[in-house]
């Protein structure tokens, strides 16, 4: 198979592996909105934060309520629901526990997601399935094999892994192995990192985390040297789509997108452009990753890299000095309806008549020229630019609710 | 007390001591034929890098061929399941650094059989007391430099590649606002970064040493001094006048997390 880095076609057909196999397409929301997106775009599986014994607390924000309507969404598509519990808990933090973990069975969770073992006895009391989260930096096969002694189903293994390496714990273990795939990185050890609990009173390790490993330093040394940029232990996010059609050929059961506090239009472009990949590899064993390469430059993404994938991270991994976001703003409108030729849209971004268009959804993927736009009150208008404004756009062909509108560039 | 080995002349103390290895990690590194002379009755081997697949089999032949130490320091459950099967369980001290934070946690280990459990970091004194009833076999650090960040990537050599000048790879780091310097090593596991200042435990010691106490003298630039007043409370003196006797000649000094409650809600 040919690898490329810098969007060069890869258009071949395969042997499949005896391995080889549909993975299940695990993403992240930080809300019910981004969630039903999520599932609705092709997730099998999608993560989120309940309001205790979550790491990333601003965006672990489900009450049992919601996770119950999580569930109960998520069971007309056939998907599941993970709830992460993966703080470090100190003793006062484990009041509760055995009661929550009952409450989210009860709902329908699929699994939770857990580093302390305090947590997973509980949860194997109450009968829950367990994965355990990265914060363990599982790396090899044996470590694996400790994990399945008590319970665990699933191994969320470390980042610091390579290709080469997933393939051969995967081969080397019983346990189903989940790898990340794309989205914001630790450049840490995930869980070994005490520098924001130091520097800000904040503990990484229960949901405080400060991000103080993306602030600029100062390196003293021994010896002079000239820089016009800081020292930073910023990464750039990982985007491994490049890597997906060997991960599958390897046998790897869970592929996760990282990013909770992502938008709808990026868990959209993101989730939608790995499901089609997955189903077409799966399906025809042929890849155009020229065109997934595009896809997903389209998500409002920060700068991403291959992360451990090839090995050690180089310079190319890493950002000094810059701010990482990109905005594209090209997120015109999410879909709310569609009657005789009209989409009724929640603007996002300025756009106007004349402009190219697509409309992207979980059945759709269709250019068309904005050549009308009404405001509320019935008006013809040229250009919108009021964000969260309702107005319909007139599109030649049928778009569905939660279909969502972009430019074209 | 345990104390880790600088040198092969700190053998004078009476202590026991944690000798960093080829599998060890923020330790200075003794080849296996110095780690064969030395009197296994008195050391322990740090093997607290995360190890890779890769390097299972040689880590197994590295953990029989020096079995009759008192006993491995470990981060990686490898270590525990290679000790499992040669029945080596009551040797290890498991060592994670951030991940021991309960005393469920803490017991969850010890009933798998192993020798004992090394407290996080970031636990405040109050909590620390909680663990009372499990006594030696909670290890603590009582005196050194706390790590606060352990990366597999080398970011001083990309660093300095990045601003094209010659690589260093041990130093400190100064962040914009903060008036500290945090000391930072790379090596071939990764790279590290500690607290500026060194946890001390004088005044703690009397409430503390039912548990068994480290010296970490990694970066410690007054390590043999540190160790000789640690023997000095031992032998009776009174904390107060040595932690006196201390900050009169040292500015390197800081209680960690002792006093500190680092809890973040929304």
């Amino acid at each position: 198979m040919m690898i490329s880095q810098v969007g060069i076609i890869i258009k071949k057909h395969y042997t499949r592996s005896d391995k080889m196999r549909k993975p299940e397409l695990l993403a992240p929301a930080g809300d019910l909105e981004k969630l039903k997106i999520a599932i609705q775009y092709g997730a099998d599986a999608v993560f989120i934060g309940g309001t205790n014994f979550s790491l990333r607390a601003r965006s672990s924000n489900f009450e049992v309520a919601d996770i119950k309507e999580a569930c109960e969404f998520a069971d007309q598509y056939n998907a599941k629901i993970y709830v992460t519990t993966n703080i470090l808990p100190h003793n006062k933090d484990l009041n509760g526990l055995e009661e929550y973990l009952t409450a989210l069975k009860e709902v329908g969770v699929s699994a939770v997601i857990c580093a302390s073992p305090a947590i997973i006895e509980v949860a194997n009391k109450v009968g829950i399935e367990v994965h355990l989260s990265t914060q363990a930096s599982t790396t090899n096969s044996k470590g694996v094999a400790f994990w399945e002694q008590f319970g665990v189903t699933r191994i969320v293994t470390a980042r610091e892994l390579p290709l080469t390496e997933i393939e051969k714990v995967s081969n080397n273990s019983n346990l189903d192995i989940e790898v990340f795939i794309h989205g914001g990185m630790c450049v840490s050890y995930s869980g070994r990192c005490t520098l924001s609990n130091h520097m800000t009173d904040r503990d990484a390790n229960r949901g405080g985390c400060a991000h103080s490993c993306r602030w600029n330093y100062t390196f003293h040394g021994d010896k002079e040297y000239e820089a016009d940029t800081p020292f930073s232990m910023s990464s750039k996010d990982l985007n491994a789509i490049e890597y997906i059609t060997r991960l599958m050929d390897i046998g790897v059961d869970s592929l996760k997108i990282e990013g909770r506090m992502k938008s709808i239009h990026y868990i959209a472009t993101v989730v939608g452009t790995y499901r089609k990949l997955i189903d077409e590899y799966y399906e025809t064993g042929t890849v155009d990753m020229e065109y997934y390469l595009k896809q997903i430059e389209k998500a409002e993404n920060r700068l991403a890299s291959i992360g451990f994938y090839e090995g050690d991270p180089t310079i190319d991994q890493h950002l000094y000095n810059m701010r990482s976001e990109k905005p594209t703003q090209t997120f015109i409108g999410l879909v709310l309806d569609y009657e005789d030729g009209y989409a009724l849209i929640e603007e996002r971004n300025k756009f106007e008549v004349g402009m190219k268009a697509e409309v992207f959804g979980p059945n759709i993927h269709e250019e068309f020229m904005i050549e009308e736009i009404i405001n509320k009150d019935g008006e013809q208008i040229e250009i919108a630019r009021h964000p969260r404004e309702l107005l319909r756009i007139r599109v030649p062909f049928k778009v569905q609710k939660n279909d969502m509108i972009r430019k074209v560039l | 007390m345990i104390i880790t080995l600088q040198d092969v002349n700190n053998f004078n103390y009476n202590h026991e001591f944690l000798v960093g290895t080829r599998f060890g990690v923020r330790c200075k590194v003794f080849t296996d034929e110095e780690i064969m002379d030395m009197d296994f009755s008195k050391i322990y081997l740090n093997i607290e890098r995360i190890i890779h697949e890769s390097e299972l089999d040689e880590l197994e032949k590295f953990i029989l061929k020096f079995k009759d130490v008192q006993g491995f320091y470990y981060s990686d459950m490898s270590v525990f399941m290679i000790c499992k099967e040669h029945g080596l369980l009551h040797k290890l001290i498991y060592n994670p650094g951030t991940l021991v934070t309960s005393v469920q946690d803490a017991e969850f280990y010890l009933n798998l059989g192993i020798q004992r459990v090394c407290l996080s970091r970031e636990i405040t004194l109050e909590d620390i007391l909680m663990f009372k009833h499990l006594k030696d076999k909670v290890e603590i650090i009582a005196h050194g430099k706390l790590n606060m960040f352990y990366s597999k990537r080398k970011l001083l050599t990309n660093y300095f590649t990045f601003i094209k000048q010659e690589v260093q790879k041990e130093g400190t780091l100064e962040e914009e606002i903060r008036d500290e310097h945090y000391p930072v090593v790379e090596d071939e596991t990764g790279t590290n970064i500690f607290h500026e200042k060194s946890v001390n435990s004088f005044k703690e010691y009397e409430v503390l040493k039912d548990f068994t106490l480290r010296i970490d003298g990694y970066l410690l630039d007054n390590y043999d001094y540190v160790v000789s007043l640690y023997d000095r409370i031992i032998d009776g003196e009174n904390p107060e006048s040595i932690y006196e006797e201390y900050i009169s000649k040292y500015d390197d000094i800081s209680s960690g997390y002792y006093y500190k409650e680092t809890l973040y809600k929304k």
